[in-house]
């Protein structure tokens, strides 16, 4: 054997033993800590989700109930090839997350407690309900999805949802991709023989087979593979709690208020010891005469544009000496692009005074589309607070603070919402593409029998938060869709307001822990909205 | 069939030993080269079709078509008659990529322009059509046998099976590099010996496509998909770290698979071209494009840029083969315009470039201090554009590219918390990133460095090792050149 052959073959025994001597200290170190065990469930949990959806699918095609796709797409050109033959009466439904989502219910077996399952049972007997829906499905994954579906067979009813956060994409998963271009056999009412499975030599199940084994193999015989996700999992957490010994979170600050150039910060501004309401103020605290502190807050956008507002907030200050500006200020965008700070009329004395109110109504010669609140102390020293700031438009008569958390409370007691917001070109995809759905599935209907409907699906609606921030733009979309549901002979069923706080729950984990999740909602939601549907389909 | 995979590890353990083993065991010599060559075949031919079965006819028939065009170009003593030969083999796979590939690019160009001129919305034309993994690639391959023969740089290869495993051999075949038939046919020439296998190469190679590919690429792909799937949300920051991070990515992805491909072949007993030579220490975007997918730029240089006339001719000929080039390369990458744009930014830079190295940075003497100020600078200029072109490579429409690159240089603030072992990540990968240029600068001037610190090198092979299964994403994402 040649020389470097014989060292390399040392080097292979080296990195094996290296190998071999990391991973025991990890599964040593894993062991060791009392956690482990909670990593191991945790692993457990996941691996067990991503296996009950083809244990799932497995169980539906032995009993010929495949009536949706448990794998969120990856199995989907299974799904088609084996959809339930029945010569019931079919209704189809085709939509995102929110068709498939129970949030209240993660067991294996949650599809029963589901809006399509619910539908079904609706029916007694007479009906079957498919359900095409998948997690994140976009626009162009519904029409393959829905053309494909209507290849295998002929519905009598077909419910497409739509809503504007599914319309922001076009892309297409690859297991929907794959069946683009495939054409799949049509099922007859009357034929409902099952289909006689043809042999192929497929390779990729070949493939798929021989790596599962292997894998199955390897994590038999060493327990690092066994429970590699575990200690991945505990190993990413003791590297976080290397930054300090609390894991990397978010520090508490007041929602939507920021600071800058004073003495505190966002967390340590947000003060208790003061305030003029509930329990909490926003302070500045300055050192310096040359300095420009502030608060500022998140630019809110109206409902309704208006030419007419009160803008005002309460402060208190302490020893406040030769500062050019302490006022509230309030950035005003107008519906044609313009814009104005205003904080004339609003501004508050120098010294030591208690909490005083400011408080001014504007009349615009334009009409206003969004506020965006501060609270300034320019230049000079002292200590400021600041509370309860408002922006009230006027339409017939005055409206609701629009300001987000105007009281700057830390709304513990209440959760708080994670609203969607998106830009202005981002609806404009939404807008295109909804518009481009609801024509295709016009077209469809006009190619097809049976009834086609366009869903708009529930969203979280409370009198203080609504789920789509911008609900004049909401507004909007329900309105095209309308007009193009007419244009294209297709029903629409607005669900939107279907819902109430209720149904809806907040996020378990991420950077949006604790608030409420504003598109999924529990059982109750979806037996609510199967009432909905079949009040609405059938006459 | 992913490298990356356990089942191409299992797939190319069985190559691996009846190719060396098993084969090894035939005595005649010729026999055993030729039982090889068509053992390699088929290997490669099973690594294709576990992609796709029914595409393999398509190399099939490109292969055909390439080795008859090739005999038929160096027999024909007729120049009409070469040119003719020549032309089917451009014809058909130059065919086959524009329906595979930019049919339905071009039908939808067709349909946007229509809907804007016609009232009536437009037409709707669409084709249903899936692309064939790799039909970039191969075809391309295939195309440089047939011109290369009719240049005279080669003569046509005498045996169907090696020429069909040049066109099709697998380490390379999917994602590149793109190697020369006058680079690779010889090498099927002669008999290879397992003992002359540098086996420390190859697991460098190997291990270090697996670590880029593995533990970098897919590891920081989430950070530029949250980004590119949803540009609106983010602020300033935000965007320049999404940005920053699909740059490593692709680089990491694609010269991590090339790695692999080379370390793949060099146990088989063949040499694959670099394909990437540390591009981001580029201080210009002429370095760059000698760094970054070199059989690529080096291919659009012989096979595009020269027969349009290259440098010769006027500066506006040359600056027009050069844009061309740069146009098409870039449309190589995509169906789409955004490739395109990202195509012509780097043709409008290497033309910018010539004209200042030529006017200005040529007449200027550096002295050493400035000239580290100015080469820092050189560097820093050439990586923020590199950066802001991969938007418009990476970005779904024009729409979110532009939106990226109002969000990079109009300040938008967001409330996006970045943690702060992100930037000791970045500052990680940038140190390493240097440092490494000159390990693997040495590795390259002395092959035989990689024996200088063999103990070393071994336990660094297993750190890496237990990394990738450790940190490696469970669900294999594709190479990010696979879509070509």
């Amino acid at each position: 054997m040649k020389e470097k052959h014989r060292l390399f073959l040392f080097q292979f025994l080296l990195t094996f033993l290296s190998f071999l001597a990391l991973a025991l200290l990890f599964s040593a170190g894993f062991y060791k800590d009392p956690d482990s065990r909670n990593y191991v469930l945790a692993e457990k949990k996941i691996a067990n989700l991503r296996e009950s959806s083809s244990f799932v699918l497995d169980a539906l095609l032995k009993q010929n109930e495949v009536t949706f796709d448990p794998t969120n797409g990856v199995s989907i050109e299974t799904v088609l090839e084996n959809l339930k033959c029945s010569p019931k009466r079919k209704i189809l439904l085709l939509g995102s997350s929110q068709l498939v989502t129970l949030n209240d219910d993660w067991s294996a077996d949650n599809y029963l407690r589901r809006v399509d399952k619910k539908l079904e049972s609706s029916y007694e007997e007479e009906v079957v309900v498919y359900n095409l829906s998948m997690g994140g499905m976009t626009i162009a994954e519904k029409k393959i999805v829905l053309d494909k579906a209507q290849q295998v067979m002929d519905f009598d009813k077909i419910i497409v949802s739509i809503g504007p956060y599914d319309c922001r994409e076009i892309n297409v998963r690859p297991g929907i991709e794959q069946i683009e271009n495939k054409l799949f056999g049509h099922i007859e009412k009357e034929d409902c023989a099952p289909m006689e499975q043809s042999f192929n030599f497929d390779i990729e199940k070949l493939n798929s087979e021989i790596e599962g084994g292997v894998k199955k193999w390897l994590e038999k015989r060493l327990l690092f593979f066994e429970n590699k996700g575990a200690i991945k999992m505990w190993t990413e957490e003791k590297a976080k709690a290397l930054k300090g010994n609390k894991p990397f979170y978010r520090p508490k600050k007041a929602l939507s208020w920021r600071t800058n150039n004073q003495k505190f910060n966002d967390v340590t501004g947000w003060v208790e010891d003061v305030f003029r309401s509930g329990r909490k103020s926003l302070k500045i605290t300055k050192e310096e005469v040359k300095t420009n502190a502030s608060w500022g807050g998140f630019k809110v956008d109206l409902e309704k544009p208006t030419k007419k507002i009160v803008l005002g907030g309460w402060s208190k200050s302490e020893n406040v000496v030769k500062a050019k500006l302490y006022c509230l200020d309030f950035k005003i965008d107008f519906v044609d692009g313009s814009n104005e700070w205003i904080y004339q009329g609003l501004e508050f004395e120098e010294g030591t005074n208690d909490w005083t109110k400011r408080e001014r109504v504007f009349q615009f010669d334009k009409e206003i589309k969004s506020i965006t609140p501060k609270m300034l102390f320019y230049q000079g020293t002292g200590t400021v607070w600041f509370d309860d700031i408002y922006a009230r438009p006027i339409y017939s008569k005055v409206g609701e603070n629009v300001i987000l958390n105007a009281n700057v409370e830390d709304e513990s007691n209440i959760k708080d919402v994670h609203t969607l917001k998106f830009e202005d070109e981002v609806w404009d995809k939404i807008f295109e593409n909804a518009q481009d759905m609801v024509d295709y599935v016009g077209k469809m209907a006009s190619k097809n029998a049976g009834e086609y409907y366009v869903l708009i699906p529930p969203i979280y609606n409370s009198e203080i938060k609504k789920g789509y921030e911008q609900d004049f733009m909401l507004q909007q979309f329900k309105e095209q869709l309308d007009k193009a549901c007419k244009n294209n002979n297709v029903q629409l069923l607005d669900a939107n307001g279907l819902l109430d706080e209720s149904h809806f729950i907040e996020y378990e984990s991420g950077s949006r822990k604790g608030m409420i999740e504003p598109l999924h909602f529990g059982t109750k939601g979806h037996e609510k909205l199967a009432r909905y549907i079949k009040n609405n389909i059938e006459p | 069939m992913i490298f990356s995979t356990t089942i191409f590890l299992v797939f190319f353990i069985v190559v691996f030993c009846v190719y060396w083993g098993f084969l090894g065991m035939v005595k005649d010599e010729n026999k055993r080269l030729k039982v090889r060559i068509l053992f390699l075949l088929l290997a490669s031919y099973y690594f294709y079709m576990s992609w796709n079965p029914i595409f393999i006819l398509l190399i099939l028939f490109s292969t055909l078509v390439d080795y008859f065009a090739g005999k038929e170009i160096y027999n024909s003593t007729s120049k009409k008659r070469k040119r003719l030969f020549l032309i089917t083999s451009l014809v058909v796979n130059l065919g086959f990529l524009a329906y595979f590939k930019y049919a339905n690019f071009f039908l939808d160009t067709v349909n946007q322009i229509s809907s804007m001129v016609s009232p009536d919305g437009g037409t709707n034309y669409f084709l249903n059509i899936v692309l064939p993994v790799g039909i970039s690639f191969y075809t391309f391959q295939s195309m440089c046998y047939t011109i290369d023969i009719y240049y005279g740089k080669m003569k046509p290869s005498k045996n169907f099976f090696e020429f069909s495993l040049y066109v099709s051999f697998f380490p390379q075949l999917v994602a590149g590099p793109i190697v020369r038939a006058k680079d690779f046919i010889p090498q099927l020439k002669g008999n290879k010996f397992f003992k002359d296998i540098n086996f420390q190469l190859a697991a460098n190679y190997f291990i270090m496509g697996l670590v880029k590919k593995v533990l970098i690429a897919d590891n920081i792909a989430p950070i530029s998909d949250a980004l590119f799937s949803d540009p609106a949300q983010y602020g300033t920051l935000g965007t320049w770290i999404g940005v920053m991070a699909y740059a490593i990515q692709i680089y990491c992805d694609f010269s991590g698979y090339s790695d692999m491909a080379i370390g793949v072949a060099a146990l088989l007993g063949f040499k694959l071209m670099e394909n990437f030579n540390m591009p981001y220490t580029a201080t210009n975007v002429t370095d760059f494009w000698r760094k970054w997918h070199i059989s690529l730029s080096t291919w659009l240089r012989d096979y595009l840029f020269i027969p349009l006339g290259g440098s010769r001719g006027t500066k506006a000929m040359y600056h027009r083969n050069l844009m061309i080039t740069m146009l098409l390369g870039g449309l190589w990458h995509g169906a789409s315009w955004n490739f395109v744009v990202w195509g012509g930014l780097h043709g409008l830079a290497l033309i910018l470039h010539k004209l200042y190295k030529t006017k200005v940075s040529d007449k200027i003497q550096f002295s050493k201090a400035p000239y580290v100020l100015y080469n820092t600078a050189s560097w820093f200029i050439t990586m923020v554009f590199v950066c802001v072109t991969w938007v418009f490579f990476r970005a779904q429409t024009f729409g979110d590219s532009w939106q990226i690159i109002k969000n990079m240089f109009l300040f938008k603030e967001s409330d996006f918390s970045i943690p702060v072992g992100f930037y000791l990540l970045l500052l990680l990968i940038v140190i390493g990133h240097f440092f490494g240029v000159k390990y693997f600068q040495k590795i390259e001037e002395d092959r035989n460095h990689v024996f200088k610190r063999p103990f070393f090198q071994a336990i660094l092979w297993g750190i890496a090792i237990f990394a990738i299964l450790l940190f490696g994403q469970d669900d294999n994402q594709a190479f990010i050149y696979f879509q070509f």
